[in-house]
């Protein structure tokens, strides 16, 4: 419902600096993810924006509006917290009332807002239930309805949903999904989980040691990571160093498949990342451009692939993983252990690093 | 067969520690109900002319009503600064933090007497001579650490995001404290309270060296009653003494369960 917009926020805690000048916006209805491992400053800074943690330089604006001097109370902002925070003095109505009773609602008011959010968020029949009578996925929507019902500028959620098993997390993942979108909620998300940040933003910021390394869609993120390290973090295991010679790059014993843009000069050397899955190997050595010969040094099957571990004429080495659907899954291994093959992978699967 | 003796002699030894703890109670209330003017067990007849008696005397209904009146004045004045002593603590960071607790929970560790010899020259010195005013000085110094280490046992259980999503809910400050903190920490303050006014009501080292000739406490009472006579109003005061604290203690119980208050 909001835009926000940090600009060159940070935040040091005596010598260690938690966030380094961090600046994004976010644009009203967007679902915005803080993905990074733990210690990276994403939870730094959403409590910066919730309110709770002052920033040592930089600003928060909500809707234009620099709030960064108003307390978390003046904010206006919904959270929902790591350990869920319900109060467990209260019940499910008084949890969720509890924003609006703050806020001086009438009492009607009050009881018809939380019993809309409470069928939104489907609890309206453990209204009257204390949070240690409830179940971990019912909590989480008590804590979600608590924070929604307050109509927030923006909602935001530390990891939310880290204690929750699998199946029921996925399931939350949906939920919260669908009521942000339905309610056109702008929402700042931190999770150390990769999937869960692809498969719920709009826009995913991964974040390394106090700065953002990477701000974009889920697809850009997962397929042109621009640093090594979202690249790591996006799951791609082949990292390759190669040296620019006339808009051709060499890597591997041999010219990369083209067109590549490039950039240094002549000479200069680049670190590219490379999908597994996309490296396709044919049998022999048949080094021709857009190719590289390869030995198969280890096969390992995995299942529902089979992954190659390949040594380059240079000395480098990469990873090929195949697919075992259809009839290949029925096949013996294409490959063993010290079969020439050759390795080639469309244009666009070749990631450029920066340095 | 093993396992039966090893049951059996460990609860011959529970039946022991209870019968050596609670026997000389149950003494002291059956003395009480003697009719003769000795303390004799078993006793040959039975009355409740001591009782009788134990409440007539002047000096044990003055002790009771300003024992009484001192608890709860005690108890009233140290909760509010035990439980303002115990969020500072709490929420504080700084390097004194841990020496200051030191020195708020000393009564706990320092004997009473001491408490008493302390307070009685620092009183003098200060000039405070009224006996009512020492004994309450005196004894909200003393049990100040019951309500604050209860407190701090409540706070410690409470997961600190509540506080921050209250905030972020709107209620800054004073709600917060009011709507949230008070609630949940509720337990730990009402079981220092009691805890306080049990003690104060029981205690004989601290006041010893405060009280004067006017005024004086029932324990106080019943230490110089002693010294002249012998007779059963002794136990039959003693033994409403324990009627009144076992009273509290099941109260204490059926509200929070001890065990979870002394656990803390």
């Amino acid at each position: 419902m909001a835009h926000v917009q940090l600009s060159d926020l940070s935040k040091r805690y005596g010598v260690f600096q938690a966030v380094e000048t961090v600046s994004m916006e976010v644009q009203s209805g967007e679902f915005l993810t803080l993905l990074g491992p733990s210690g990276c400053g994403k939870t730094t800074t959403l409590r910066m924006v919730a309110g709770l943690v002052p920033p040592t330089t930089g600003t928060v604006r909500i809707d234009g509006r620099d709030v960064t001097a108003l307390s978390a109370a003046q904010r206006g902002i919904g959270m929902v917290f790591q350990s869920l925070a319900l109060f467990p003095h209260m019940t499910v109505t008084e949890n969720v009332a509890f924003g609006l009773k703050m806020r001086r609602v009438a009492p009607a008011e009050i009881a018809r807002r939380v019993r809309s959010l409470l069928e939104i968020v489907r609890l309206a029949h453990l209204a009257d239930r204390y949070p240690n009578q409830l179940s971990g996925g019912q909590q989480q929507r008590v804590a979600l309805a608590r924070a929604l019902v307050i109509e927030p500028s923006i909602l935001i959620l530390d990891e939310p949903f880290g204690a929750l098993d699998r199946k029921l997390r996925e399931a939350m993942q949906v939920e919260l999904r669908q009521i942000t979108r339905d309610l056109h909620i702008t929402a700042l998300f931190v999770t150390h989980d990769q999937e869960e940040a692809l498969m719920l933003s709009d826009l995913v910021a991964v974040m390394n040691q106090g700065r953002v390394e990477q701000l974009g869609t889920p697809q850009e993120v997962f397929r042109a990571p621009r640093t090594r390290f979202v690249a790591d973090f996006m799951g791609v295991t082949n990292f390759l160093k190669g040296r620019w010679s006339g808009g051709v790059l060499l890597a591997g014993g041999g010219a990369l498949p083209g067109p590549l843009q490039q950039v240094g000069a002549d000479g200069s050397t680049v670190e590219l990342a490379i999908r597994p899955e996309e490296v396709l190997l044919q049998p022999g050595a048949e080094a021709t451009t857009g190719a590289l010969t390869a030995a198969v040094l280890q096969a390992v099957y995995h299942g529902t692939s089979t992954s190659y571990t390949l040594r380059l004429p240079d000395g480098q080495t990469l990873m090929s993983r195949e697919p075992n659907d259809g009839a290949s899954g029925y096949a013996p291994l294409r490959f063993s252990a010290g079969d020439a093959v050759t390795a080639r992978w469309r244009p666009e699967a070749v990631h450029l690093l920066q340095s | 067969m093993i396992g039966l003796m090893q049951r059996v002699s460990f609860r011959s030894l529970i039946i022991g520690s209870y019968i050596f703890l609670l026997a000389p109670l149950i003494c002291v209330v059956v003395v009480s109900f003697n009719a003769e003017p000795v303390q004799q067990f078993p006793p040959r007849s039975w009355s409740l002319r001591w009782y009788a008696h134990a409440l007539q005397l002047e000096s044990f209904r003055n002790g009771a009503v300003i024992s009484f009146a001192l608890a709860v004045a005690a108890g009233l004045l140290a909760t509010p600064i035990g439980v303002l002593a115990a969020i500072g603590l709490h929420r504080s960071h700084w390097r004194g933090k841990s020496a200051l607790e030191a020195i708020f929970l000393a009564p706990l560790i320092v004997p009473g007497i001491v408490t008493g010899i302390s307070l009685l020259i620092a009183l003098a010195a200060l000039d405070v001579r009224e006996a009512p005013l020492r004994l309450l000085l005196g004894h909200t110094v003393a049990i100040l650490p019951y309500s604050i280490r209860t407190v701090l046992a409540s706070l410690a259980r409470l997961d600190p995001a509540l506080e921050e999503a209250a905030e972020t809910l709107g209620a800054s400050g004073l709600r917060s404290f009011r709507y949230i903190l008070l609630p949940l920490i509720r337990p730990g303050i009402l079981a220092g309270l009691v805890f306080g006014l049990i003690l104060s009501f029981d205690d004989v080292s601290v006041s010893l060296f405060l009280v004067d000739a006017r005024t004086t406490t029932l324990p106080l009472a019943i230490m110089s009653y002693l010294e002249y006579s012998f007779d059963p109003s002794i136990a039959a005061i003693s033994s409403m003494l324990i009627a009144v604290t076992l009273g509290l203690a099941v109260l204490l119980e059926r509200s929070f369960g001890l065990k979870r208050l002394l656990a803390g």
